[in-house]
């Protein structure tokens, strides 16, 4: 009896640690991943923030003649575009645009790739052949090609570049997680849940996912920095956000032409995006360390 | 009340469909537990005796035949029926390492079964309830909020107990659940099992492929050759008189660590042989010495040799 | 330290893991050692930057074979002292090249996975045929012919020399790694846990085989094994090892009819016997110490029943006993104790 009561009194004691704040403590260490995090965060508030700083017909879209082309000055750090409009502003509100369809159209395809391939996955059978072959003929076709197609079929908008871009990066977010659940299916705690009588949808929520997640957030971060590069392409070649909208792959290309005479209309929007990818890419990696336990020191 | 044995398994067959024809890992087995007993379940890797054990634990859906529990089919059983079996029926696995959700603490996994039979309501009877069993299983409070890879591989397979005992089972299939540990971790867990046995009157189905730990821990031995039941014995008569030759080979072919009776090896030639698609034949003919004509045109039938044992050859040994 | 190893290879023996032996024919110079293993510490550096140390344990037993083959990666693992003496010369000066000449010929290795050890894209009788034509300098055509004559030896069919490993079943894949081990008929065998992956009874058969081979070719093997009935099946000498340490060493008949170091005692306590009928079994209290956090003393003292004050604080030195060759690491068998005769270091050197 006195044994038990001296184990009620202790059991407050043991700290309980979420899944989450043990990955937080152990991301906390890889500093490359840290910074990674607080530029990729800042680069993100500023952009969120742009419609508070920057007034969308005066500052972004205003053409002024009198700054065409201006090198980089103290009254716009990063110079003036063929039309004179500020490039700082464009590449802040460019951001904005790009973060907000990647950040979508990786929600989409996560929510319908995780359906997609936790269902062939754990069911089998005709499900898992009719889903994986669809998603064969699918990325039997080069993505870059299939989204270009696709935006040429479709009326160039932000909605339906937000759309393109998730139908590109639905089939690997379904391979992946299929490849994922398939390996956690088989393992015996698996069988201890049933043998417990869990419900299917109780086996996939608590046991599989969270097992099957780990590699799932590292691709997934992974493909915000892909989706960034492919709204960026699209805008480029003119199949995704339009002028006067301003977007990187935009910037870059309306720049490619003045290159010569001016540098910095096109060095900076490379800049930005290449900063956000090696960003996004650097903190994808930390998180993968982080999340997995057994690399616990 | 026991006019029914408390389980009985009949004719009971789990056949797995492969390119190469049907790989028959269970074919026809037939036996009878009586509760708060345990029998010993032994057979070389591939001989089936996981797939029966796990057919009984409901994991796996027979091809045919019965399983009855105080007389009631359990292989019928589906939604609300079989979710209340599952109170009844537990398993421990063998591998320490894959059989705990590496994600959740011990007590998440303890908690678990709980939780989804909804034993209790309140958090407060919950955690007394995983704070007794993890008491019962010898695991120190310490550990409660771990996760499975800080626990050493005795630890963890102590967390694997916990968890099938947490709603308190009447039957539990023990699938090899020792021979992932140490020689002196294997001993802890034995001693516990047994222990808990004692305490509890649990049923076990105890499979290995340990010879030594079944004369250890079980009452009675079932004797798998690719699938069928070659011999069932209580275990001090199999182990004394085995009359067929498989399980003479299998006797034989243990190391002694008793350095001064070296015994006559019994050496079986060849190697188990496939289980798919197998002649009507005696499965162990391929191996045996003793081989005649009739064993290569039919299989032989289990049949009754004295009291209790039980033995399927035509012509078994004295 | 507290990582020391001494090991004597007589002629014909070998040595154990949480047990077991070394069983062995007679070395080619007759009454010198063929193997001698003194002080032997290997240490691994681990990412943490804690010194893990080596040399017992379920894994640190194959760390040492692997030492001997001159097969630690360097980092992590580092030689921190001792000396491996073959033939009188030790091994861990040898160069290299050196090494290249001893290794798969003069001492070769078995280990525990067939599935693994063997190279699946390459047929099997090219596997065994590269080590012959490594070591022998014969041409492909001899070497093959050698080959097929060692598949007869390990009794695989030589029609089936061409087929891959995955064509093979486990006991005949052990029986192909063992035919590569032996194909340049090595003075020394050195044996990780080979039948541990195997069924009885296909144990039965590889045992039954590594016997007869190893009077046959007349090699010395060291047989690393947790299993006692391997033990007392195949070898000469038995050293039980735990954590690093060599606790208690002697013929078979020494460690099996008089066991004395309690952790020895203890492990014979806890396997179920097949001629005795015990409601419980022995248990040894408490688990393995963690290879970074070794204790001060005695390793085994944590555990132990009858540990004294001083097991905590001082690590025992080697008490020989009465017997052919039977020594122990124990504190109960040092100062007062009359039938030890403290002998220190010097045992292993007669």
């Amino acid at each position: 009896m006195e044994n038990s009561t001296a184990a009620n009194g202790s059991r407050s004691e043991y700290k309980k640690h979420s899944l989450w704040t043990d990955v937080w403590i152990r991301l906390r260490k890889n500093t490359i991943a840290v910074i990674a995090i607080i530029v990729f965060l800042c680069i993100l508030f500023v952009c969120l923030a742009a419609p508070l700083i920057y007034d969308y017909d005066a500052d972004i879209v205003q053409p002024d003649i009198s700054r065409q082309m201006q090198p980089p000055s103290k009254e716009h750090i990063l110079g003036c575009d063929e039309i004179g409009r500020d490039i700082l502003a464009r590449i802040i509100w460019g951001g904005r645009i790009t973060i907000i369809v990647s950040f979508c159209a990786l929600g989409i395809a996560f929510i319908i790739g995780i359906v997609l391939g936790t269902v062939a996955a754990f069911y089998g059978g005709w499900a898992e052949t009719i889903i994986m072959r669809i998603i064969d003929i699918i990325m039997s076709v080069p993505s870059v090609l299939l989204m270009i197609t696709l935006a040429t079929l479709i009326k160039p908008s932000i909605p339906n570049l937000t759309f393109v871009v998730a139908f590109g990066l639905i089939p690997n977010q379904a391979r992946i997680i299929r490849g994922q659940v398939l390996q956690v299916i088989d393992q015996e705690y698996i069988k201890a849940a049933r043998v417990q009588g869990a419900s299917d949808f109780r086996i996939i929520v608590n046991h599989i996912l969270p097992n099957a997640i780990s590699p799932i957030i590292t691709t997934t971060i992974l493909d915000i920095a892909y989706a960034v590069m492919t709204i960026s392409t699209l805008s480029f070649l003119g199949l995704g956000v339009q002028q006067p909208n301003p977007e990187w792959g935009t910037m870059l290309n309306s720049g490619r032409q003045y290159l010569r005479q001016a540098w910095h209309m096109s060095t900076f929007p490379g800049i930005a995006l290449t900063i956000t990818l090696m960003a996004l890419t650097l903190i994808g990696d930390g998180l993968r360390d982080a999340l997995d336990p057994r690399m616990k020191r | 009340m026991s006019e029914h044995p408390y389980l009985e398994v009949r004719h009971l067959k789990k056949y797995f469909m492969t390119p190469n024809g049907p790989l028959h890992a269970v074919d026809d087995v037939n036996f009878t537990l009586e509760k708060g007993r345990t029998i010993g379940l032994v057979g070389e890797s591939g001989c089936g005796k996981s797939t029966l054990g796990h057919m009984i634990a409901r994991l796996l859906d027979a091809t045919d035949g019965e399983i009855l529990l105080e007389g009631d089919d359990i292989l019928k059983y589906k939604g609300r029926k079989l979710k209340d079996l599952r109170r009844r029926i537990q398993i421990i696995f063998q591998d320490p390492f894959s059989s705990l959700n590496p994600r959740k603490t011990v007590y998440n996994t303890i908690a678990e079964p709980i939780i989804i039979q909804k034993m209790y309501k309140s958090k407060k009877e919950i955690e007394d309830r995983v704070f007794e069993i993890m008491e019962l299983v010898g695991l120190a409070e310490r550990y409660v909020n771990v996760y499975p890879h800080e626990l050493d591989g005795g630890r963890r397979q102590r967390v694997g107990i916990a968890r099938a005992l947490a709603l308190n089972p009447e039957l539990i299939v023990c699938d090899e659940p020792v021979s992932a540990l140490d020689v002196s971790i294997q001993a802890q867990i034995l001693n516990l099992l047994k222990r808990l046995q004692q305490q509890f009157g649990y049923t076990y189905i105890f499979i290995t492929h340990d010879l030594s730990v079944v004369k250890h821990f079980a009452q009675d031995v079932l004797v798998m050759y690719l699938g069928q039941l070659v011999e069932q014995a209580p275990v001090k008569e199999l182990f004394a008189h085995p009359r067929h030759p498989y399980t003479q080979g299998l006797l034989s072919a243990i190391p002694s660590t008793d350095i001064d009776n070296v015994k006559e090896r019994i050496i079986l030639k060849g190697e188990i042989t496939s289980p798919i698609n197998p002649p009507d034949e005696c499965r162990f003919a391929a191996r045996c010495e003793y081989v005649s004509d009739a064993c290569r045109q039919k299989a032989p039938q289990l049949q009754l040799l004295g009291e209790d044992h039980l033995v399927s050859c035509f012509s078994p040994l004295d | 330290m507290n990582d020391k190893m001494n090991e004597t290879l007589n002629a014909p023996e070998a040595k154990a893991e949480e047990t077991a032996g070394m069983a062995a024919g007679k070395t080619a110079d007759g009454s010198e050692n063929l193997l001698d293993v003194r002080d032997l510490t290997v240490e691994f550096h681990t990412d943490s930057g804690i010194v893990q140390a080596i040399n017992g344990l379920t894994f640190s037993l194959t760390t040492t074979a692997l030492a001997i083959m001159g097969l630690i990666n360097c980092p992590p693992g580092f030689y921190k002292s001792g000396e491996i003496i073959y033939k009188g010369k030790d091994l861990m000066k040898i160069s290299e090249s050196e090494y290249l000449k001893i290794r798969g010929r003069e001492i070769s290795m078995i280990f525990q996975d067939p599935m693994t050890a063997l190279n699946p894209v390459m047929p099997v009788i090219d596997q065994i045929s590269e080590v012959i034509k490594n070591h022998k300098h014969i041409s492909a055509k001899e070497a093959r012919e050698e080959a097929i004559e060692m598949l007869k030896v390990v009794r695989i069919p030589p029609e089936r020399a061409d087929e891959y490993p995955h064509q093979f079943s486990g006991g005949m894949r052990q029986r192909i790694v063992i035919a590569i081990a032996l194909a340049c008929n090595p003075n020394l065998l050195i044996a990780d846990e080979p039948t541990t992956a195997l069924d009885v009874t296909i144990q039965a058969q590889v045992l039954e085989m590594m016997r007869e081979l190893k009077d046959n070719f007349n090699t010395s093997m060291i047989m690393i094994t947790h299993d006692f009935g391997v033990v007392a099946e195949t070898c000469d000498k038995v050293a039980i090892v735990y954590a690093g340490e060599v606790l208690e060493a002697g013929t078979k008949r020494d460690i099996f009819k008089n066991p004395c170091h309690p952790y020895t005692v203890g492990l014979f306590g806890a396997i179920p016997n097949l001629n005795e009928d015990t409601e419980f079994l022995y248990q040894i209290e408490g688990l393995m110490p963690d290879p970074m956090d070794l204790p001060k003393g005695c390793p085994f003292a944590p555990r132990c029943s009858c540990a004294k004050d001083i097991c905590h604080v001082e690590k025992p030195c080697v008490s020989r006993l009465p017997g052919e060759d039977h020594v122990v690491k124990c504190h109960k068998y040092t100062g007062s104790d009359e039938n030890a005769e403290i002998v220190n270091e010097e045992w292993r050197d007669e």
